[in-house]
């Protein structure tokens, strides 16, 4: 089994009270975000030294959760910090940007910048994000696909050509540099959904599972895996993701204690679930995502309440090592996940984050990685 | 606006030429597949002729046109460079489609005084899928593949017109539509000097993408361009998208290449 760490270069807590989205940005504070790009980026060199075998970044918008809103900047970063580990990008939010030969000409550039690294996640993204760029929910899908064609043939092909597509347009396409991994680096989509999973499985790419649980995610998981067997292959373990948060301490009990807070007052609140349940009932999903549209109807009722039934459930690792150990062993039999990518944000202290992480590559990682 | 398509015939070199005439402006010879004219119910004719003079010839041995002493591509090729002469008024914009290829760029090599400009669309001259083994598709599995999954017809082809087009491919292909009959023409793109745009379907489950490749690495200056999600036929399949490109490529020329808001 891999290991990623999650590095999205977060900026810490504001003063703002309550749970908004869009997080207003008068709560910005230059210093605080010198400390956390300066934070993020010792962090990731640290990781690297540690084992880890991917550092991950996103994109995501509007929020001091996530300072990458181009994550092709901060993954260019990350390629001058990070010297071994893969550099995965889970992802980029192709259907968003109206350009996406822009996407394939930056994702090249870090492939190249990092010496043939990069990990490609070109993704639908989460409902509420469609509210960034204004796109309308309903051509996500289309978008989506689109923008995936364009985004592989401009790595691909090897000669100029044009494109004439619902969403996009071009009359010249042909990128500089190509990626160094070829003829492409490995890629995942998002797949919570059905569609996105056959979606995969169709183009035989991996699979990456974020924001959702461990019974869904099993679903998912299979569902996918059925798809390419039909199609006629079976994707690696490395090929399906499993992203969730994860703290681990000396001793299960300080572990818990630590993330405790986390589960006192829900962090699914205001403005970001009503995001989420305006955009995911306005045509996100397909017609076979019943379950998603009702849990994203609200997302703060689908929330654990409290450190052990976010166990129970498959959202987070907390404990001591030897539990954390048989948690990931949980996951990797119950979902067959290849890769963890792990978020080691939750502690909100920058100290035991740290920790937490060390801890993990010593004591945990060595005997998962046999998994 | 309401574009009327009229049906007109014309001797040339010894033949009675059907062909379908619509629109002022630019002259556009379109030049059909295997399957002959396009269907009454296609709209993109009367969409190209909305700003263009459009003649759409059912070039020799297919519709009402007899084959007449055509027995090769070759001869097609003069009867073509005849028609475009009398009709057209001595040049035209030639649009190719599929099996029309070959046609289309041995005018190009062969009566470069009489081609403005060339639009291959999804040209057949140099391979073909091979036919899935086993059972012979139905004709709803062949007009899927040709018109993909979403068609803009301005209303389907009758029965008719269905075995119309059957009779056609069966009765032409070989003569000339085969590949293998085109690979002088191969030797020769490169003498092919005029304005040539080359579009593609993305999803042609007819024609193999490698076999698009020629055109665009032997003509000079030739652009290709993808219609995204296209099936093979695409003045059908995709007829708002492919007629903003051959009208833009033909009002335009070099500068289709440049954004004009």
């Amino acid at each position: 089994m891999k290991f990623s760490v999650f590095n999205g270069m977060p900026y810490g807590r504001t003063r703002m009270q309550g749970n908004r989205w869009p997080v207003p940005n008068q709560y910005f504070e230059p210093e605080q975000a010198r400390r956390a790009v300066a934070g993020c980026l010792a962090e990731v060199e640290m990781e690297d030294e540690l084992g880890f075998d991917w550092i991950a970044c996103a994109e995501h918008h509007y929020s001091p959760f996530n300072l990458a809103p181009n994550v092709s900047v901060l993954a260019s970063a990350l390629t001058q910090k990070v010297k071994r580990a893969r550099i995965a990008i889970l992802g980029a939010l192709i259907p968003l940007t109206g350009n996406p030969v822009r996407i394939a000409e930056e994702f090249a550039m870090i492939d190249n910048l990092s010496g043939g690294r990069l990990v490609a996640g070109l993704l639908r993204g989460a409902p509420y994000e469609y509210m960034v760029y204004n796109v309308n929910p309903a051509e996500s899908r289309s978008r989506f696909e689109e923008a995936w064609d364009l985004i592989l043939r401009a790595w691909t092909d090897t000669m100029p050509f044009g494109w004439e597509g619902k969403h996009f347009h071009y009359r010249h396409v042909s990128i500089w540099p190509r990626p160094l991994q070829q003829p492409t680096p490995p890629i995942y989509v998002s797949g919570s959904s059905k569609e996105s999973g056959e979606f995969a499985a169709r183009k035989k790419v991996g699979l990456g599972l974020a924001f959702t649980n461990l019974p869904l995610a099993a679903e998912a998981a299979a569902h996918y895996r059925a798809k390419a067997g039909e199609l006629g292959w079976e994707p690696t373990p490395e090929q399906i993701i499993y992203q969730l948060p994860i703290h681990v301490d000396e001793t299960d009990e300080k572990a818990f204690e630590t993330l405790r807070p986390m589960f006192a007052h829900s962090a699914l609140t205001g403005g970001l679930v009503d995001a989420n349940r305006l955009v995911a009932t306005s045509g996100f999903f397909g017609q076979g995502d019943a379950k998603l549209v009702q849990r994203f109807r609200d997302l703060s009722a689908d929330e654990p309440r409290s450190v052990e039934e976010a166990i129970a459930r498959g959202t987070v690792i907390c404990g001591g090592p030897k539990t954390a150990l048989a948690q990931i062993k949980r996951l990797h039999a119950e979902i067959g996940c290849g890769v963890l990518n792990l978020i080691f944000d939750r502690s909100g202290a920058p100290d035991k984050k740290i920790a937490s992480i060390q801890l993990f590559a010593k004591e945990v990682m060595p005997e998962a990685r046999a998994l | 606006m309401s574009v009327i398509v009229h049906d007109k015939s014309a001797d040339v070199g010894g033949i009675r030429m059907h062909y379908r005439e619509t629109g002022e402006g630019k002259t556009i010879v379109f030049l059909h597949g295997a399957g002959g004219a396009p269907p009454r119910g296609a709209g993109f004719v009367a969409m190209l002729g909305e700003r263009h003079r459009v003649l759409v010839p059912s070039r020799p041995g297919f519709d009402e046109t007899p084959a007449g002493a055509c027995k090769t591509v070759l001869d097609v090729v003069a009867a073509m460079a005849a028609f475009i002469d009398k009709v057209s008024g001595g040049k035209a914009h030639v649009v190719a489609q599929s099996a029309g290829g070959a046609i289309g760029c041995w005018l190009a090599v062969l009566h470069p005084e009489l081609v403005e400009s060339l639009v291959l669309s999804a040209p057949a001259a140099f391979a073909h899928h091979r036919a899935p083994a086993g059972a012979r598709p139905t004709m709803e599995e062949i007009e899927h593949r040709l018109y993909g999954d979403d068609p803009e017809w301005v209303a389907p082809p009758t029965e008719e017109e269905r075995q119309r087009i059957a009779r056609n491919a069966q009765a032409n292909m070989s003569r000339f539509g085969a590949p293998e009959g085109n690979a002088d023409l191969l030797a020769r793109l490169g003498e092919i000097k005029v304005p040539c745009l080359l579009i593609c379907a993305s999803d042609d489950r007819l024609i193999p993408e490698e076999a698009m490749r020629p055109y665009q690495q032997a003509i000079p200056g030739c652009i290709r361009i993808f219609i995204h999600g296209a099936a093979h036929e695409m003045p059908i399949a995709a007829a708002s998208r492919w007629v903003k490109l051959v009208a833009d490529f033909v009002d335009r020329g070099e500068y289709f290449v440049v954004n004009r808001g």
